[in-house]
C-alpha cells in the first residue's frame, strides 16, 4: 500500500531537486533552484519594467489585460492543476477582489495596496470556507458546489446594493500613478498599473514556485493523485485543501483588484459565470499543473477573443473562439506549455518521457502529472 | 545558503508592496480639470473625417451590436452624397463584448493609432464609464453615445451627447402617463432586469413616482440572459398592482407579456424605451397591443410615416445590411445616433475651420439641433447643461406592428 504512496510523492513537483534522497545533492540543487527562481523573477520584473517604453497605447492594456487574467489563471491552476479541485467558480473571487478594493478606496478612503491585501485575506476566508464542503465532494459534485459560488455572486453584489451600487456597478476606482513616477492622465495611469501587476504577477509566480517546491506543494499533488492513498501517508486533506482553496482566493482577489484599478468600472455582470468557465478553459488551454502554462492561459483568455473578433464579425467572432479552443484542444492535449516543452526537446534531440503523462491522463480527478 | 520559500515570498510582496504604497487613489473621474488638449487636436481634419466607435459585436449583448448596421448605413449614404464639405466619412467599429476593459483597449486604438476626429454611439454605460476619462484627456468628443445613464447628463465629462433619452427623462413621461390615465393612487408592479439599465430606470421611477405620489411595489426582478416567461414573479405583482412597468432586456419583452397572458392577468403595461419598437414587441403577438413606452424616434414602417423623406432616406439606406427585426429597432438606433453626429460635425463645419478641438469643444452649445427620424417637434440641445439633450420624448403606445404617438412630454 505504502509504495505507490512514496513513488507518487516522489515524482510530484518539482521532482529531482526536492526529492529527499540525496542529501547534500539534493540541497545543493534546491539552493540551485532558488537561485534560478530569482534570476527568473529578476528578468520578469525588468521585462515588466521595459515593457511600457516598448509597446504603448492599445496593446498595453490587453498585456495588462493578459497579466491580471494570469494571476487569476495561475491561482485556479494551483487548485485544478496541481491539487486536483475543479473550480467553476473563480470569477466570483475576482468579484471579492475587485468589489471590497473598489468599496474600500471609494467608500472609506483607503490606499489601494492596502484596500488589495485585505480584499486578498478576505477571498482567502472565503476559500477556506468553500474547501469544507468540498471535503466531502469530488469530481462533478465539486463541480456543482463551486458552480454554486460562481452563481451566487453577482446575486450577493445586487443584494448588497447599498455597499456596492448593485447593477449600476461601481464607478471611479483608479489607481493614480505616485507622483514620483512622474506618470500623469489615462495612460500614465494604465503604465503604472501595468507594474504593479507585473510585479504581481513575478511574485505570484515566485510563490507558486516555491510553494510547490515545498512540502505543501508535494502534498498538493499527492491529493490530486490519490486522496486516500495521501492520507494514509500523514498528510493533512483538508488542512491543506483548505490551504489550495484559500491561496487560489486570493490569487483571484488580487486580479480582481487590479481589474478595478485598471478599468475604473465595476459591474457584477463581470465576474458571473462564463467568466469562471473561460478562467478554467484557459487553464486547461495554457496548460495544467504549470507557472508557465498559467502565463500562457492568461494570454489566450485575452488575445484569442481579441483576434477573433478582429478576424470575424459579430457573432462569428464567438465561433472562431471556439474553435480556437478545439484546435488548442487536439493540437496541444496537454496545454500549449506542453506542446513548446515538446518542440523544445525535440529541438535538443531528446526523447520526451512518454510515462509522465501516459501515467496520468488529463481528467478532473488527476488532471496531469507534469508540472513546470 | 537555503531561502525560507514562504520567506522569500513574503520579502517580494512586502517589496512590491513598498514600491506601490505611494499610489494615491482617488475616486471618481475629475474630467472638468483635464490639461489642455493635445496639439494634434487644433490641426484642421485632412481630406477625411475618421469616425470610430466601440460596440458589443459579438458575445451576450451583440444583439445591441446591431447598431452598427445602422452607422455604417448612414455612413455609406453620406459618403456617397459626396461626404461633409467634400471630406468622406471614416469609420472603424470594434468590437468590445461589453466588456469595459476590452473598450478601453479599443478606445486607444481608435485614437492613438487609427487618430479618430469623433467617437461615435460608443454603446453601453459601463463601456462610456470606462472610456470616459480617456476620451476627454485626448480631446476627442463622444458624440450621441448610447447610455441613458443620469451619470452623464450631470455635466460630468466634457464633450460628450448622450443618444439615449436620459433615465430620469423616460420615467418622468412614463409617470406623467400612468397619472393622466389611471389616477393618482396607482399602484405599480415593477418588474426589472439585474443589470445596469434595469438598476437605473428602477431608481429613476422611484424617484418619480414619489414625486406624483404614486406607489410602487417591491421590485421583481430577472437575470439580464434569462429569456424564460418571468412566471413567478408576474404572479408576486398580479393581486395588488395596478399598472405593471417592464424594465427589462429587450428579448425579455416577448416572454414577460406571455406570463403576464397566461396568468389571467390583464394589466396596462408599460415598458422602458429598450422595448419600444415593433420588431422587439411583435414575437408577443395580441399581448403587446397596448402596450405603452417612450421613444422619440419614429417608426419607420408605419404607412403614416411613409412620405417623410428622412424615413424613405433610412430605408433605402438601410436595405439588405441589417435583419428585418433590427431595422425597426438597435440598427435604427445606430442610424439616429449617426445621424445626430454628422448633423453635429455640419453644423462646426459651417462655423469655420473643423478640428478636434472644435468638435470637442462645440458639444456644449448645440442648440436646435435637427436629427432625422425624430418625432415633430423633438429637436438636440445640451446648452440647457444638465438635462437630456432631447428637447422632448413621446409617450407611444404599441398595436398591431407598429407604434403611434399618444402625447410628448417636454424635458426642462
Amino acid at each position: 500500500m505504502s509504495e505507490p504512496i512514496v513513488t507518487d510523492i516522489a515524482t510530484a513537483p518539482p521532482r529531482k531537486e526536492t526529492t529527499p534522497s540525496g542529501g547534500d545533492r539534493a540541497r545543493r540543487l534546491g539552493d540551485r533552484g532558488v537561485v534560478r527562481a530569482l534570476i527568473f523573477s529578476a528578468i520578469g520584473l525588468v521585462v515588466v519594467y521595459f515593457i511600457p517604453f516598448v509597446v504603448g497605447g492599445s496593446m498595453l492594456a490587453l498585456l495588462l489585460n493578459a497579466v491580471v487574467a494570469s494571476i487569476a489563471v495561475l491561482g485556479l491552476n494551483l487548485l485544478f492543476g496541481y491539487c486536483g479541485q475543479i473550480s467553476i467558480g473563480q470569477a466570483a473571487f475576482l468579484g471579492i477582489g475587485a468589489y471590497v478594493s473598489a468599496i474600500l478606496v471609494v467608500d472609506a478612503g483607503w490606499s489601494y495596496p492596502l484596500a488589495t491585501l485585505v480584499s486578498m485575506v478576505a477571498a482567502f476566508v472565503v476559500g477556506v470556507v468553500v474547501s469544507i464542503p468540498a471535503l466531502r465532494l469530488k469530481g462533478l459534485y465539486l463541480a456543482l458546489l463551486t458552480l454554486a459560488v460562481g452563481v451566487v455572486f453577482p446575486s450577493v453584489v445586487r443584494r448588497l446594493e447599498h455597499f456596492t451600487q448593485g447593477d449600476r456597478g461601481m464607478f471611479g476606482v483608479q489607481w493614480r500613478a505616485p507622483s514620483w513616477t512622474g506618470l500623469v492622465g489615462f495612460e500614465g495611469q494604465l503604465i503604472w498599473v501595468f507594474w504593479v501587476a507585473g510585479a504581481c504577477l513575478v511574485a505570484a509566480c515566485l510563490l507558486m514556485h516555491n510553494l510547490m517546491s515545498s512540502r505543501v506543494g508535494r502534498s498538493l499533488v499527492a491529493i490530486r493523485d490519490n486522496e486516500v492513498a495521501a492520507a494514509s501517508a500523514g498528510i493533512p486533506i483538508a488542512r491543506t485543501k483548505a490551504l489550495a482553496f484559500g491561496v487560489a482566493g486570493a490569487l483571484g482577489a488580487l486580479a480582481g483588484g487590479l481589474t478595478a484599478a485598471s478599468v475604473g468600472v465595476i459591474m457584477p455582470m463581470q465576474f458571473g459565470l462564463l467568466q469562471s468557465i473561460e478562467l478554467l478553459v484557459a487553464v486547461v488551454v495554457g496548460g495544467v499543473a504549470s507557472i508557465r502554462g498559467s502565463l500562457f492561459g492568461g494570454a489566450f483568455y485575452v488575445f484569442v477573443p481579441y483576434y477573433a473578433s478582429e478576424l470575424a464579425s459579430g457573432e462569428l467572432a464567438g465561433a472562431v473562439f471556439a474553435l480556437a479552443i478545439l484546435v488548442a484542444i487536439f493540437v496541444a492535449p496537454r496545454g500549449i506549455d506542453g506542446l513548446l516543452v515538446d518542440g523544445w526537446r525535440r529541438l535538443r534531440g531528446r526523447s520526451y518521457d512518454r510515462s509522465v503523462t501516459t501515467n496520468a491522463p488529463p481528467s478532473s480527478e488527476n488532471p496531469s502529472k507534469g508540472t513546470s | 545558503m537555503k531561502l525560507r520559500p514562504l520567506g522569500l515570498c513574503a520579502a517580494t510582496f512586502l517589496v512590491a508592496s513598498t514600491l506601490t504604497a505611494c499610489g494615491s487613489p482617488q475616486g471618481g473621474s475629475d474630467s472638468d480639470s483635464s490639461a489642455a488638449c493635445p496639439a494634434d487636436a487644433s490641426k484642421t481634419v485632412g481630406d477625411t473625417i475618421k469616425l470610430g466607435s466601440t460596440m458589443p459585436l459579438s458575445g451576450q449583448l451583440a444583439s445591441v451590436g446591431q447598431n452598427r448596421a445602422g452607422v455604417e448605413a448612414l455612413v455609406d449614404s453620406v459618403n456617397a452624397d459626396g461626404g461633409i464639405d467634400g471630406k468622406k466619412l471614416e469609420l472603424t467599429v470594434l468590437d468590445d463584448k461589453g466588456d469595459p476593459a476590452r473598450a478601453v483597449s479599443n478606445v486607444q486604438r481608435l485614437i492613438s493609432k487609427e487618430g479618430v476626429d469623433a467617437l461615435v454611439a460608443v454603446t453601453t454605460t459601463p463601456v462610456n464609464l470606462a472610456i470616459a476619462e480617456f476620451a476627454v484627456e485626448q480631446c476627442v468628443p463622444n458624440l450621441f453615445a448610447l447610455t441613458g445613464d443620469e451619470r452623464f447628463t450631470a455635466g460630468q465629462f466634457k464633450g460628450m451627447i448622450p443618444a439615449s433619452n436620459p433615465y430620469d427623462t423616460q420615467a418622468k413621461a412614463l409617470i406623467e402617463d400612468i397619472v393622466d390615465e389611471h389616477g393618482d393612487d396607482t399602484k405599480i408592479g415593477l418588474l426589472q432586469a439585474e443589470n445596469d439599465s434595469g438598476a437605473g430606470l428602477g431608481d429613476s421611477l422611484k424617484r418619480a413616482a414619489g414625486e406624483a405620489g404614486l406607489t410602487i411595489l417591491p421590485a421583481q426582478t430577472v437575470a439580464p440572459t434569462d429569456s424564460a416567461p418571468p412566471t413567478s414573479q408576474v404572479s408576486a405583482l398580479k393581486d395588488e398592482a395596478d399598472v405593471l412597468v417592464m424594465l427589462v432586456s429587450p428579448f425579455q419583452c416577448p416572454p414577460a407579456l406571455q406570463a403576464v397572458g397566461r396568468s389571467g392577468w390583464q394589466p396596462p403595461v408599460y415598458t422602458s424605451d429598450f422595448c419600444a419598437y415593433p420588431g422587439i414587441l411583435e414575437p408577443a403577438g395580441d399581448l403587446a397591443n397596448g402596450v405603452r413606452s417612450v421613444n422619440w424616434i419614429v417608426d419607420p414602417t408605419d404607412a403614416a410615416n411613409q412620405g417623410r423623406d428622412d424615413v424613405k432616406a433610412y430605408l433605402s439606406a438601410i436595405k439588405g445590411k441589417a435583419p428585418e427585426v433590427a431595422v425597426t429597432s438597435f440598427a435604427e438606433t445606430g442610424y439616429v445616433s449617426a445621424a445626430g453626429a454628422i448633423a453635429y460635425i455640419k453644423s462646426i463645419a459651417e462655423q469655420g475651420d473643423l478640428t478636434r478641438q472644435a468638435l470637442f469643444d462645440g458639444v456644449e452649445s448645440v442648440d436646435g439641433l435637427d436629427v432625422p427620424l425624430l418625432f415633430d417637434g423633438i429637436t438636440v440641445r445640451t446648452s440647457k447643461g444638465k438635462v437630456s439633450p432631447w428637447s422632448a420624448v413621446n409617450v407611444i403606445e404599441y398595436r398591431d406592428g407598429t407604434y403611434s404617438s399618444v402625447r410628448q412630454v417636454a424635458v426642462d
